[in-house]
Formats: C-alpha cells, sequence, structure tokens
C-alpha cells in the first residue's frame, strides 16, 4: 500500500494536521507555563510525560492514518468488543483514583479505557449503520440496536463513576444517530423520555456530582467547596484581560489556586497567560480544525466516512466545546479535557486519533476514482 | 454541491445535518468568544483584582505606639513586649491532641481555647489566630522546651501599652482597646487596620492620631496552601510620635499618692499659662486589662463602682463649688459698688429672709466684718447681706467671665460645662421660678451652681495673675520618632476677664488671709515664708440636717465634697492648685493640706521655697510610716 501515493499526497488535509500539531506543542508549552512556580523545572515530569504521550500519539496517529478507514470500520465490533471487555476490567480491579475506578496504571503512565471507548463507539455505530441503511430514517424499533450498543458502555463508564465521559459517549451515541438518520416521530419519542428519564438521573447522582450542578448555577453559594474549582478559574480567565499575564505568569496555576490546572482546566491556565488576544487564536486554531473536520464529513464519499468521520468530529468538537464552556462557567463542571491541549495520554491518544480518522477519510475521498 | 455525491450512498439530508452542525458549533463558539470577552475585558480589571489578592497577602505590620512623657521626658506610658501564643491552623496535624497538650501544658481548659478558634474561623487557615495572650516567663520557657511536640503553634511578640505607674492618672492619660467594627467605619479613623488598637479616653483618645504612627504592610506571595513564596514587599512601620505633656513627673506623683485613698481629684496648673503640672483622679483603675480587650466581668466591676473609677473628676464631674465660689461673689459685688473692701457688715448666727432662715457654718459668729475677714473666715451671713442686693443673673455674669459654667477647652475629651444659674437657664433646665432666697444659696456656691474642678481652678489662675484667663493644657509638643515636633501647644490666653486690678487684689488679700491669718479657714496649710492665698469649701450633697459631730452616721455619698484651690505666692504666682476631695471622711478634710504639699514640692523644685530644717531631718529617717502625714482631723473647711 503507498501512503504517499500523490492521490493521498494532494487529498491529505495538511491544515488541519498542522493545527494539531500546532495545538499540541501550544498545549506542551503552556503545561510549562502553567507549572507551580515553587517547582519549576525544564525536565519537569508533566513537561517530559507530555512530549511522550505526544510522541506516542503522533505514532498512532500515523499508523490509523497508514490503514484505509474502511479497514478499520470492517473490524469495527472486534475493536468495540475489545474496548467493552476492557472497561469491564476496570470497573472490576481497576486503580481508585479521585474516588472513581477508571484509570489503569501502566507503570509510569495511567490509562483511561472509557476514553477509548468513544472510538470504539463511533467505529461500531458506524458500521452498524451501513450494514443496516436506511435512507428514510430509523424508527424507534431499528434503533434498538444502536441503542444498546450505546447504552452498555455508557451505563459501565456511568457506574466507574465517570459522568462525564459517560454523557459525551451518549452524545456521540446521538450525533451519529442523528447523522444516519432518525425519524422525525422517533425523534419526538426519544425528547420525551429523555425529558422523563433526567429529572430521575437526578436522585441517582452521587451528592459530589449533584453539587457540581448545584455549584454551575450558584458559583459563590460554596466559595471554598465545591464552588472554588469554577470561581478560581473564572478569575483566572478574567485576570487575563486584553493581553494577558504573560508567559509563565498565570499566578492562578503557578500559585496552584487552580484545580487540575494541566487537565480540566489548562484552558483557564492558558487564558490568564495570554489573553483575550491569545483566546481568539486558540479558539480559531479549534475553529480550523473543527471546520476542516465539518468539510471532511461533508465531502465524505461513504456513507462509513460520513458516519466515522461525523463521530470523529463529535469526539474533538465535545470536548473542546465542553472543556471550555466549563472553564468559563457556561457548564456544570466535567472532567473533560481540552483536545490536544490537556495533559494527560488518554485523551491525547483519543483526540489525536479522532483527528487521524477525519485525515484518513479525507486522503481516501477520491479513491474509489483513482 | 451537496447534490452530487448522493449516488455514494449519502443523501442530502445528511449533508443538510452536518452544515446545521456547523452552524451550531459556529454559534456556540461565538458564545463562547462572548463570555470571553466579558469575563475578560468588560469584568477583566475585576478579576485581575481577585487574583491579585488571591495570591497576595497583606500583613499590617502594626506601628509601635508613641509614648506619653512627662515635661522632663520621664515616661508615663510607653510599650513592651508581650509574649503570646499563637498559632497557625493549617500547619497544625492533628488539632484535637495538639491542642488538648497545649491547654494541660499552660493550665488553660481546651475548650476555651477551641473557642477561640472557632471564633476566628472565618479567617483564612494561614493566619494566625492568637490563642494565650501575655503569657509570663515561665509559660514561655514550659512552651519553648515542649515545642517540638507543638508544631503549628509559635511565640507571637505583641507590643503592649505599659503603664510603670499603673494606675497614677490612668484618666488623663487614658487606655486603649482593640478598634472597634465601628470605629472602623468612622471617616476620621480611615488609617486604621482591624487588627489595631485605637485609644479610647484621655490624652490616647485626644491625640490619637499623632500616637499612632503610620501602620506598615508586609505583603507576601503565597500559594493556595499559603505558603510564602516569592517576594515580600515591605511597607515599614513609622512609629508613633511621643507625647510631651506639660505634666511635673514629681508633682504628678505626689499628688496620687495623696489623692491614693480618696475619692476626688487634684489639679495643678501653672496660672500665668495654662500648663498644667499635675492632674489624677482618684480612686483610678489599671488601664493595662483594656488593652487586649477587657473582660466583662472587669468592666462591669469597673461601671458599678459608685466612686466611678473611669471618670475624670477634675474635668468631667460638675459640683457644687461651696465657699470657694466666695471670690467670685466678692468680685461681682465690688465691680458692682455693693460693697467696699474695708466696710464692715454685720454678720450673725444666721440671715433671716422672709420666713426663711439661712444659717452661718459657724454658729458662735457674731460681729461687723470687712470683705477680708468674711473671705478668711468664710462668713456665711456677710455674703447673704450682698446676696440680697445682687441679681443672680448679675452674679453669673461675674462667674461667667472667669469662665465658669463653660468649657475651658482643656485638650482632653468629654469636659463637662458644668452650670452656672441664671433666671433664664435655670427656668430652662429647671423649669422652675428664680426665688430669691436661691440667690443666697448661689452665692455661698450652694444649689444650682455646678463647677468643674478645672473651671474653679482657671477663675481662681486668673484672679492670681491679674485678670487673664488662659485655656489650660496637657500637651507640651509631639516629637515625631525622628525627633521632628510635630506640633507645640502655645498658651492660650481666651481673654482678660475684665474686672478692676483694685478689687482683684482685694480679693487676693482676703485668700491670703484664708491661709495666713488666725481665724482663716485653713491654716494648717501655711507654707512658711510663702504667700500662699486660697479658699476652702464644703459643698453639700444633701441639706444640712445632720450635725457636725454625727458624720459618721451619714451614709458615705451624702457626705460634704470638701474644696480647696489656691495659688502660691502671692505676688507672682508660679503655681494654683485646686483639691476636690469627695464624700471627705472628715469634713473639709485635708484639701488645704493635700494642695499645700504640692506647692511645697513645686516651690521647692523651682529653688523658691526650702523646707523648715527639723521638717528635713524627719524626711531623712524615712521611717516607713512616713505616709503622708496628715492630721486625721482637721476642721477647716466653711
Amino acid at each position: 500500500m503507498k501512503i504517499l501515493d500523490n492521490q493521498y499526497a494532494k487529498n491529505f488535509d495538511f491544515i488541519m494536521f498542522f493545527t494539531v500539531i500546532l495545538i499540541s506543542v501550544i498545549g506542551i508549552i503552556n503545561l510549562y507555563g502553567s507549572l507551580s512556580l515553587n517547582h519549576k523545572d525544564f525536565l519537569d515530569p508533566y513537561v517530559i510525560k507530555q512530549i511522550i504521550w505526544f510522541v506516542i500519539s503522533f505514532f498512532i496517529m500515523s499508523v490509523i492514518i497508514t490503514i484505509d478507514y474502511n479497514t478499520l470500520i470492517e473490524a469495527a465490533y472486534y475493536i468495540y468488543g475489545f474496548i467493552l471487555i476492557f472497561i469491564t476490567v476496570v470497573l472490576l480491579k481497576g486503580r481508585i483514583t479521585h474516588g472513581a475506578s477508571r484509570w489503569i496504571s501502566l507503570g509510569m503512565f495511567s490509562f483511561q479505557p472509557s476514553e477509548l471507548m468513544k472510538i470504539g463507539l463511533i467505529f461500531a455505530l458506524a458500521k452498524y449503520f451501513t450494514s443496516y441503511e436506511n435512507k428514510k430514517g430509523y424508527s424507534l424499533k431499528g434503533l434498538i440496536v444502536p441503542f444498546i450498543v450505546i447504552i452498555i458502555p455508557v451505563l459501565l463508564i456511568a457506574k466507574e463513576p465517570d459522568l462525564g465521559t459517560a454523557l459525551i459517549v451518549l452524545f456521540i451515541g446521538f450525533i451519529m444517530v442523528f447523522l444516519a438518520g432518525i425519524k422525525k416521530s422517533s425523534m419526538a419519542v426519544l425528547a420525551g423520555i429523555a425529558l422523563v428519564v433526567g429529572p430521575l438521573l437526578w436522585f441517582r447522582l452521587k451528592p459530589y456530582q449533584k453539587s457540581r450542578i448545584l455549584i454551575f448555577l450558584h458559583p459563590a453559594k460554596d466559595y471554598l467547596g465545591a464552588g472554588y474549582n469554577i470561581i478560581q478559574s473564572e478569575i483566572a480567565v478574567g485576570a487575563g484581560r486584553f493581553f494577558g499575564d504573560g508567559f509563565g505568569n498565570g499566578s492562578q496555576s503557578t500559585l496552584d489556586f487552580l484545580p487540575a490546572k494541566h487537565t480540566d482546566f489548562i484552558f483557564s491556565t492558558f487564558m490568564q497567560q495570554f489573553g483575550f488576544l491569545g483566546g481568539l487564536v486558540l479558539i480559531a486554531l479549534y475553529f480550523i480544525v473543527i471546520i476542516r473536520g465539518f468539510k471532511i464529513v461533508y465531502r465524505a464519499k461513504k456513507l462509513q466516512g460520513f458516519l466515522l468521520g461525523g463521530g470523529a468530529l463529535g469526539i474533538i468538537t465535545f470536548h473542546a466545546i465542553i472543556n471550555m464552556y466549563m472553564t468559563v462557567g457556561l457548564l456544570p463542571v466535567v472532567g473533560v479535557p481540552l483536545p490536544f491541549f490537556s495533559y494527560g495520554g488518554t485523551s491525547l491518544v483519543v483526540d489525536m486519533s479522532a483527528a487521524a480518522i477525519l485525515l484518513n477519510i479525507s486522503m481516501r475521498r477520491y479513491k474509489f476514482q483513482s | 454541491m451537496s447534490s452530487q455525491y448522493n449516488e455514494n450512498g449519502i443523501l442530502k439530508g445528511q449533508k443538510n445535518r452536518i452544515n446545521l452542525l456547523a452552524v451550531i458549533v459556529t454559534i456556540l463558539l461565538a458564545i463562547l468568544i462572548v463570555r470571553l470577552f466579558y469575563l475578560q475585558i468588560v469584568e477583566g480589571g475585576y478579576y485581575y483584582k481577585l487574583a491579585k489578592d488571591n495570591a497576595t497577602r497583606v500583613i499590617y505590620l502594626t506601628a509601635p505606639r508613641g509614648d506619653i512623657l512627662s515635661k522632663s521626658g520621664k515616661i508615663f506610658v510607653d510599650n513592651e513586649s508581650s509574649f503570646n501564643i499563637a498559632v497557625i491552623l493549617s500547619r497544625v496535624k492533628k488539632k484535637k491532641t495538639e491542642f488538648k497538650f497545649l491547654a494541660g501544658l499552660m493550665h488553660k481548659n481546651y475548650r476555651k481555647i477551641l473557642q477561640k478558634v472557632k471564633k476566628e474561623e472565618f479567617l483564612p487557615p494561614y493566619e494566625p489566630i492568637i490563642l494565650i495572650r501575655n503569657i509570663s516567663i515561665k509559660e514561655l520557657s514550659k512552651f519553648e522546651v515542649n515545642k517540638l511536640f507543638l508544631k503549628g503553634f509559635f511565640i507571637a511578640k505583641i507590643p503592649i501599652r505599659h503603664y510603670p505607674f499603673g494606675k497614677m492618672g490612668a484618666q488623663i492619660f487614658g487606655y486603649v482597646g482593640p478598634v472597634s467594627s465601628t470605629e472602623l467605619k468612622e471617616k476620621k479613623y480611615g488609617y486604621l487596620n482591624s487588627s489595631d488598637i485605637i485609644g479610647e479616653t484621655g490624652l490616647e483618645y485626644y491625640y490619637q492620631k499623632y500616637l499612632h504612627g503610620k501602620d506598615g504592610e508586609k505583603r507576601i506571595v503565597v500559594n493556595s496552601k499559603g505558603e510564602p513564596i516569592g517576594n515580600i514587599v515591605v511597607k515599614k512601620p513609622v512609629m508613633g510620635a511621643n507625647l510631651y505633656t506639660t505634666l511635673d513627673f514629681s508633682l504628678q506623683k505626689l499628688a496620687y499618692k495623696l489623692m491614693k485613698k480618696r475619692e476626688g481629684a487634684v489639679i495643678a496648673v501653672n496660672p500665668k499659662n495654662g500648663k498644667i503640672l499635675a492632674m489624677v483622679s482618684t480612686p483610678s483603675f489599671n488601664p493595662f486589662y483594656f488593652s487586649e480587650g477587657i473582660s466583662r466581668k472587669h468592666w462591669d466591676s469597673i461601671i458599678n463602682n459608685d466612686e466611678h473609677p473611669l471618670q475624670n473628676k477634675g474635668i468631667q464631674n460638675a459640683l457644687a463649688p461651696g465657699s470657694t465660689f466666695k471670690a467670685v461673689a466678692s468680685l461681682a459685688a465690688l465691680s458692682l459698688h455693693l460693697i467696699t473692701p474695708e466696710e464692715k457688715i454685720y454678720s450673725g448666727p444666721t440671715f433671716k429672709l422672709g420666713n426663711a432662715v439661712f444659717y452661718n457654718w459657724n454658729p458662735n459668729q457674731n460681729s461687723k466684718v470687712n470683705l477680708y475677714r468674711a473671705i478668711a473666715e468664710s462668713v456665711d451671713t456677710y455674703f447673704y447681706s450682698i446676696g440680697v442686693r445682687i441679681g443672680i443673673d448679675q452674679l453669673a455674669d461675674y462667674a461667667h467671665r472667669l469662665g465658669l459654667g463653660e468649657k475651658t477647652g482643656i485638650d482632653l475629651p468629654d469636659e463637662n460645662p458644668g452650670f452656672i444659674p441664671t433666671k433664664r437657664l435655670v427656668y430652662k433646665r429647671y423649669h422652675s421660678r428664680w426665688y430669691k432666697g436661691s440667690t443666697l444659696s448661689a452665692i455661698i456656691g450652694q444649689s444650682y451652681d455646678l463647677v468643674s474642678p478645672i473651671q474653679l481652678l482657671m477663675a481662681y489662675s486668673a484672679i492670681a495673675n491679674g485678670g487673664n484667663l488662659y485655656r489650660p493644657f496637657l500637651l507640651q509638643k509631639i516629637v515625631s520618632w525622628n525627633g521632628k515636633i510635630l506640633k507645640e501647644m502655645k498658651p492660650k490666653f481666651v481673654r482678660r476677664i475684665n474686672i478692676k486690678q483694685k478689687y482683684l487684689n482685694a480679693v487676693k488679700k482676703g485668700l491670703c488671709g484664708v491661709v495666713s491669718k488666725n481665724y482663716g479657714t485653713a491654716i494648717n496649710a501655711r507654707i512658711k515664708g510663702i504667700k500662699f492665698c486660697g479658699k476652702t469649701g464644703t459643698a453639700q450633697i444633701i441639706s444640712k440636717t445632720y450635725s457636725i459631730y454625727d458624720i459618721k452616721y451619714i451614709p458615705r455619698k451624702y457626705r460634704d465634697n470638701a474644696w480647696f484651690v489656691g495659688f502660691a505666692p502671692l505676688n507672682d504666682p508660679k503655681i494654683a492648685v485646686v483639691v476636690l476631695d469627695m464624700h471627705a471622711r472628715f469634713l473639709g478634710a485635708n484639701a488645704a493640706v493635700i494642695a499645700k504639699k504640692i506647692v511645697e514640692k513645686y516651690l521647692e523644685q523651682k529653688g523658691l521655697w526650702k523646707p523648715p530644717l527639723h521638717k528635713k531631718n524627719e524626711k531623712g529617717k524615712k521611717g516607713g510610716k512616713n505616709k503622708s502625714k496628715l492630721p486625721s482631723f482637721i476642721y477647716t473647711s466653711f
């Protein structure tokens, strides 16, 4: 198989590729700038680990780009099943961190298999919907299998408990159903169910999950408790003002006022350092990635590519918007990383894989013409 | 463009959905930008400040308060270091065990310590909380020995007000206390921090602004755990300025020694400029207990003491001047040509006005007396006969000329203006018509007359110095820490009292007779070689139904107040003294003797007088029982 076939090279979305790389590099630089003042070290384990993860995900990305996505979709159910088993194992004997058994330890690195589920899910659904294509839109009956495919990992992940990831998996599943086509009447019924089940779910939430939502509504209510995160995050963002405090000068992160500053709240540390101006640039970069993604999905020639690309784009877009919304107080705090930017191997691998899938699709859109 | 790919298995509807999603995502990102604009541009300054506040801790460094000194620089009030046990909660690992250990070690109640911590709970965890104040050296060493087991606890050295002479002059210097939240809101205290102490009374209050100095600031950059990181910016505190009073150290000490066991006040002043040389009020209190916030129990005991230890009786207390008022009455009568000094008026044991009978203090009085004798012997009936001829408003006019019934303007808070009756004022204040008989009471300083000791003193000073009324003052100068004189008090001349010199001289002659003549009422106050002039007074608390002999059966608070006010030497007055001995154990007791001792001491210091030889020997013995050698029963007043 020729990777650098002229046709491939011509259709390879370099803009998206380089934007993703650029965001990752800015992310690593930003990570360095957000280190605590009292142990700022060029060889900081956070930075080193992230660079290693970047290399790893770059490798994975290359592998995914190389293999024809159609081949990958053939193996979709195996991928899905494998990851599902993985999650079950984690649930049964995963390491306990933050009161949740969502991590698996791999020596120096730890890994969150539930993140991988997102990739597994989009493959499985893409395969299912191509295998059972319904041009008039699916009825509820036709959605039973996809529903099961979606709901099993969602419940498992929610059980970990990782409500944020579970919800995102649910959303991604829904987006794919939406793209595959759903009857309007079925849509209405689903909306109705969501309206009924949603409030009931409230009573199933853990106390800290409830308080996160309550705090989102009234952050000042619990200044030093659950509201602390969001208030500190808003302070960090606001303090950046137009030009920012400058690289390495984000006091909220360097002095550790911002919790989860390397992961969930990395955007806030960036905003304090680089201000509104830097924020515009970063959002523009994400916008480029997402819009290129939309273009790729739009231009996809086969339903497999369309659905798989839509799902992959959904992963990146959900991550980006939910994370940024959460850090500026527009959404409750859920543990969602900023794609390519947050510290953490799993999320980097997943988002890079999603980008790789999109690049893969873009590259091979004229495959059948050549 | 969309329809051409339909043959590849992708529906147009599906493509439209992609477009819809792209629009939604774009809108969502636009909302994000709007939100960022709001947080960073609209509210950016606010959040910037919050971030800075987050990371900087301002620790106010309380400026050491200025000292209060005597004229010559002897310390009345200064600061000393107190040792306090403080804790930084975030550094204590096992709160319960460590607090219990500390409580046991210091013999304190564990629960009380916990309460203190609870009270300060709103403080951030890195802020030290003072647990036990002002520990002794013994306790300090106990703490130091066990320091290893007390992580997070430390000794905080805090300057505390120190009073080397305890209760002496406490009302004059005043006390300090932690600033209250209401005081903090006052505009004039804008420079204070919540941890400051503030002058609450006396000079501490009056010159608070100077004594306080400028608080310093320590800005520490801390991380979220409160651990100091990075640079510390310090604004050094500027020490409060030192207050040099006009008080004469040894005179002040003597005055307090003489008054310690009594209730009343003594003030000595330079009659020619109003500089106060000594001022005490008794009984007194220990201001030390106020500086850290006084306990409820202690406060109640001070407040409920009916001898009012907190009151500066020299200026905040207005009462009947008694016979000391006769000097004023004499000046009025002379100026109004009702009498001449030499004119003899018959004065019997009683004086009848209509149906009312007015008594002379001495029932044996039965002769014609002139003004000199009338003053020296304090003949009431002489003044009654003036009283029937003088109008109360005329009398009040002369009292006012001498500054009675108005604030003297001394540099101390809460001065009592007193009250000198006129027909109008009495009606206004008591809704009572003026009776002629009341004038007879008023002329001997009874009934409605209310003056404060300082007023009386300044009035007599004006008589002594030839008619100049001065504003009394305690402040000599305020000197900053680097020796700069910030404020210097110049004597303030209020006005000429506008009474002819010859009348003043006549009254002065009478006043000298009080001490020098054998029939005078203050013969025990004679100072050899010095013309000491003055006037005794006894002011009734209730009407005279008790005879002098059953004094010990009269409840204390109904016993008469004894006065003496005088000056010396006659021709070139150097000192004027007022003594108020309230509810004196023995009628008229010793007020004049107290004044005499003070005058002697002062003139001796000035080299104007030497104690007679035999007295010196007595001093040399210092037998220990040499406490104010006052005769236990001297019958002086009236």
